[in-house]
């Protein structure tokens, strides 16, 4: 009898512990239940007619609107009185949204990386000129496309009243001199401020003052979007006044445009872009040398500056200002670093005139470093080479035919060297074109030329002297 | 014999170990705070002190100064500095940071926000025995400093910080609302403003300032932009409203009252003139001193510590230069029910302190918070904006006076809107009220709020705002807020809800346990009777 009441009473301890167990386990299993219900509820479709871009743009305030749009960035999800918040920078094709505090669960909140489909239903409304989408909730598009949108270079719009019909759009403003902000009674001169005031500290948001030479504007890094630890703020942190600098944000506008950047890039000096990383973005003030021909809306640039000089790759230009990139035309380039056979050059870029100052550089002697190791350090520059005996001369892929680019092989202290009269440089009817097709080998010849580099270096010869 | 021994060792071993398990749980509570004997001046401490301020250097400069002067009073001790410019942003944090065992020492805060923070035990310090001590309390005769005495605090201000039968807060400054008035614009039309203003007073003149010439401008600024009331906190406008007729808020205890017809009345009038636009708030607009400093505004009621972003000299402008219009400006106190009986609220920072495990750290802690309290600290935060000092050591100091007396010499630390603002405070401290605190209440503040945002947003998006409407209102705030959910006592612990199954089925199970073990020794007993009987 004692022995079966022990076990009894063991037995009962036991299930009740085991209950217990399963009770928890029940009560995580409701939470789950309850959280997956608040999702469904939240995907319940919305039947609304879907608004376009146009649409919305010519809805009045406090009307409701129903959008599209794909995520590009969003500041940090935080709860208020136990509302999940984010507010969502988006775009379509068309144009840019701001969605302020939409409802959002942290767990969504994850899932909204950019290029994310989702359909925002809210109220259209304005806060000190910034247009909004505010008491917003959303549902994820399933199985839709993405789109991240590229920045519209918004730099000629400055100042301008149009600049406002491109709001909340990711823009670029390039090149930008950072100038001076300055605190209440402080003569100092900051390059920048945390909060607008200077009465923050990091973390804050950063306010920043920028000049495209008519007119001062503030740039804001809005600590909720791009915080303390990104890349942006710290590369803002590090500006000094003067910096000529690059900006990439969001056209927020806060009683006029005070853009939220997500990118600042320093305009660099030719040191900075050797030592810059291939595919990095790279922008420059550069001067035109010359160019290669210009066909189907693009030109390669021969540039330089007076500490270095660069190739620049189909660089997307219309024939209109192709036809102003004169040797000495001063330009700022905005692309990526990269190599192709060894030659450095820019591709994937864009320019912009860049002032009337002008700089054309003299070719530097480098036939003693033909044969050293240094010689790569002056690729892209103009040079001369003298005492150079041709060895051979062919056109390109030994195909004969006036027009094409013509290959020398030139020997200089019985090393071999590949040069190139290239047809889109120096073309048929030039000087150079025309002498190297009366040469032959064993000619002795001195050459200017750019250091182009293939698989060793090529010289794009522009100008030859036959010796004798 | 052995059976019986092993089945009672087996059935105590279990009890007891599910009782000690029990026990366990919940053990893990901070100590009380103890006041030291001495205060240790030789051994470094470090202590964090997160403040808030209005975005304004001229603040953060006060606060440096003070912890440079503290240090200079204490070599050993070094504070540390966190700024916020939000008030909800620290309470958010300090509510994080309470569950990792992180708070800071010193923390601006409203003591609204101080009564979530006590719901987790002996976290926020007590300061009624630290005020006292005679050695390090206020006026103390160890303190380094020119300590202010507890009866050199605003009494009124002081009663603010006494929640659930103690002080855990002092008071750092104080402000309240003010009426800052586009006066050249109500005299345009037709009005003067009265010595004090009245809720119908403002309700008339703004939509009177609706008028439109026919090309769509308005007749009153000739410009298309004209929003003559806006208000900045809306919770502050509905609070005001409800006790200026003496209207239910809550109790002292933390009953919901606010969800009453008064209330609605209010929101019925706010939503006729959000219909028509002549009103507006700062989360559907902007800033009211954005509108009223380009003329888009005649009526802006802001904190009086926002009173140096007003009028047309103001030294602190948010709008592009060429936006800003000549007018003439002036300070009221908010729209009343009853002239005669004027009531505002009193608002701005209080200070408390949370607990540790080094009291040392406390300690050091209590005495910063008191350093607060000095003149060179009060007065000078004091004069960046219209705030009032909370001492009235401070308040009769010459220097304060002076400063007052000065007002509109210049439009910088004597900008008299500033000036104004802050007389306007100190002419009504015996008007000003404050509302119940308790757990919850900082929820309920923000549902009064949010009833008339929804109610201004509705009607300009064509909803309609009738009793249906109000009655899902409430209904909405009630759940967003989770107003239900306030426990109704002054101790405010937070509501631990329905026992959860499992512990009942232990419980329950540990009853039918004592109630077997009690049958069965009546059973043993019964049985050896019968058996000594027998026998």
């Amino acid at each position: 009898m004692k022995k079966i009441l022990s076990i009894l009473l063991v037995l009962v301890l036991t299930l009740s512990f085991a209950l217990v167990s399963c009770d928890f386990t029940r009560d995580n299993d409701d939470d789950n239940n309850e959280n997956e219900n608040n999702e469904n509820n939240q995907n319940n479709t919305v039947e609304e007619k879907v608004m376009t871009y146009a649409e919305y743009a010519a809805a009045a305030l406090e009307t409701e609107v129903v959008v599209e749009v794909y995520v590009q960035a969003t500041q940090g999800w935080w709860s208020k009185d136990g509302q999940g918040l984010i507010t969502v920078y988006a775009a379509d094709k068309d144009g840019a949204y701001f969605i302020y505090e939409m409802k959002c669960s942290e767990a969504d909140a994850a899932k909204l990386t950019p290029g994310t489909k989702i359909k925002v239903k809210g109220y259209k409304a304005a806060w000190s000129g910034e247009v909004e989408i505010i008491d917003a909730s959303f549902e994820f598009v399933t199985g839709a496309d993405t789109y991240v949108s590229t920045p519209l270079d918004a730099t000629s719009l400055l100042g301008a009243d149009e600049l406002i019909n491109h709001q909340n759009k990711l823009v670029s403003f390039k090149p930008l001199t950072v100038v001076a902000s300055n605190k209440k009674d402080d003569t100092t001169n900051y390059a920048f401020l945390y909060n607008w005031d200077g009465s923050g500290s990091q973390g804050n948001d950063i306010y920043f003052n920028v000049s495209d030479g008519k007119n001062t504007y503030t740039f804001c890094v809005e600590s909720y979007l791009t915080g303390k630890d990104t890349d942006v703020y710290k590369a803002v942190e590090a500006l000094q006044i003067g910096d000529v600098i690059t900006v990439e944000g969001f056209l927020y506008w806060y009683n006029g445009a005070q853009p939220h950047v997500t990118k600042v890039n320093k305009v660099m000096t030719y040191a900075e872009y050797t030592a810059a990383e291939i595919d990095s973005e790279v922008n420059l003030f550069v001067y035109v040398q010359a160019n290669q021909s210009w066909w189907d809306n693009k030109i390669t640039l021969y540039a330089a500056d007076e500490d270095g000089a660069y190739f620049i790759y189909e660089l997307p230009c219309s024939e209109a200002d192709a036809a102003k990139l004169t040797p000495g035309t001063k330009i700022f380039v905005s692309g990526y670093k990269a190599e192709w056979s060894g030659e450095v050059e820019i591709v994937d870029a864009t320019f912009k005139f860049a002032g009337e100052d002008t700089y054309v550089a003299t070719p530097v002697d480098l036939t003693d470093k033909l044969a050293s190791n240094d010689l790569i350090n002056y690729q892209n520059q103009l040079a001369s080479f003298n005492g150079l005996t041709i060895k051979s001369i062919s056109y390109k892929n030994n195909e004969p035919g006036y027009g094409n680019d013509i290959y020398v092989t030139v020997t200089k202290d019985g090393v071999d060297y590949d040069f190139c009269v290239e047809a889109y440089l120096t073309a048929p009817g030039t000087d150079v074109y025309d002498i190297f097709a009366d040469l032959q080998a064993g000619d002795v010849i001195d050459v200017e030329g750019f250091v182009y580099w293939y698989n060793g270096i090529n010289t794009h010869i522009t100008k030859v002297v036959a010796n004798g | 014999m052995n059976n019986r021994i092993v089945s009672l060792c087996l059935i105590f071993t279990i009890l007891i170990g599910v009782l000690s398990l029990s026990a366990c749980h919940g053990s893990n509570k901070k100590k009380e705070f103890e006041l030291p004997d001495q205060f240790d001046t030789e051994t470094p401490i470090e202590i964090s002190f997160w403040a808030k301020n209005d975005t304004n250097i001229d603040q953060v400069a006060v606060y440096n100064k003070a912890i440079e002067d503290f240090e200079r009073a204490y070599p050993n001790v070094t504070v540390n500095l966190e700024l916020y410019t939000d008030y909800g942003r620290i309470y958010n944090d300090v509510i994080t940071n309470i569950a990792t065992g992180t708070t800071p020492n010193v923390c601006i805060t409203y003591p609204d926000h101080i009564a979530t923070y006590m719901t987790g035990e002996n976290t926020v310090v007590p300061l009624d025995s630290l005020m006292k001590d005679k050695k390090y309390g206020l006026g103390g005769s160890e303190v380094n400093f020119d300590s202010v005495k507890e009866n050199e605090i605003i009494p009124k201000f002081l009663d603010e910080c006494f929640i659930g039968g103690n002080y855990y807060a002092l008071p750092y400054l104080r402000s309240t609302e003010a009426c800052y008035i586009n006066k050249t614009y109500v005299e345009a039309l037709g009005y003067t403003v009265p010595e004090v203003l009245t809720w119908d007073f403002i309700w008339e003149v703004s939509e009177a300032a609706m008028a439109k010439n026919p090309d769509g401008t308005y007749k009153v600024n000739g410009q298309k932009t004209m929003i003559p009331f806006i208000y900045k906190s809306t919770d502050n406008m509905m609070i005001q409203m409800l006790e200026q007729q003496d209207a239910d808020y809550s109790t002292l205890s933390g009953d919901v009252l606010i969800f009453n017809d008064d209330t609605a009345e209010i929101l019925k009038t706010v939503a006729s003139h959000a219909k028509t636009r002549a009103f507006s708030t700062f989360k559907i607009s902007s800033y009211p001193a954005n509108f009223l400093n380009a003329g888009q505004c005649i009526f802006a009621i802001d904190s009086t510590a926002g009173a140096t972003w007003m009028g047309s000299d103001a030294p602190l402008v948010d709008i592009p230069e060429s936006q800003m219009v000549k007018f003439e400006t002036v300070v009221k106190a908010i729209p009343q029910y009853d002239t005669e009986n004027p009531k505002m609220i009193s608002q701005g920072p209080s200070m408390c302190i949370f607990n540790k495990e080094n009291s040392q750290e406390v300690l050091a802690s209590w005495l910063f918070m008191q350093f607060m309290l000095t003149n060179d600290v009060q007065i000078a935060y004091s004069q960046t904006e219209g705030y009032l000092p909370v001492t009235t050591k401070a308040q009769n100091s010459a220097e304060y006076k002076d400063y007052l007396a000065k007002s509109g010499e210049d439009n910088d630390l004597h900008y008299k809107i500033k000036i104004d603002a802050t007389k306007l405070l100190l002419d009504n401290i015996d008007n000003t009220f404050v509302t119940p605190v308790f757990n919850g209440s900082a929820s309920l503040r923000n549902a009064a709020g949010q009833m008339i945002e929804e109610v201004a947003k509705a009607v300009r998006r064509n909803k309609t705002v009738d009793d249906t409407f109000i009655k899902n209102l409430y209904s909405e705030m009630t759940s967003l807020y989770k107003l239900n959910e306030i426990r109704n006592d002054a101790s405010s612990i937070i509501k631990l809800g329905k026992m959860p199954a499992g512990s009942i089925v232990l419980i329950v199970s540990l009853a039918v346990i004592w109630t077997s073990i009690g049958v069965y020794l009546v059973y043993t007993l019964i049985k050896k009777n019968k058996i000594e009987r027998k026998s």
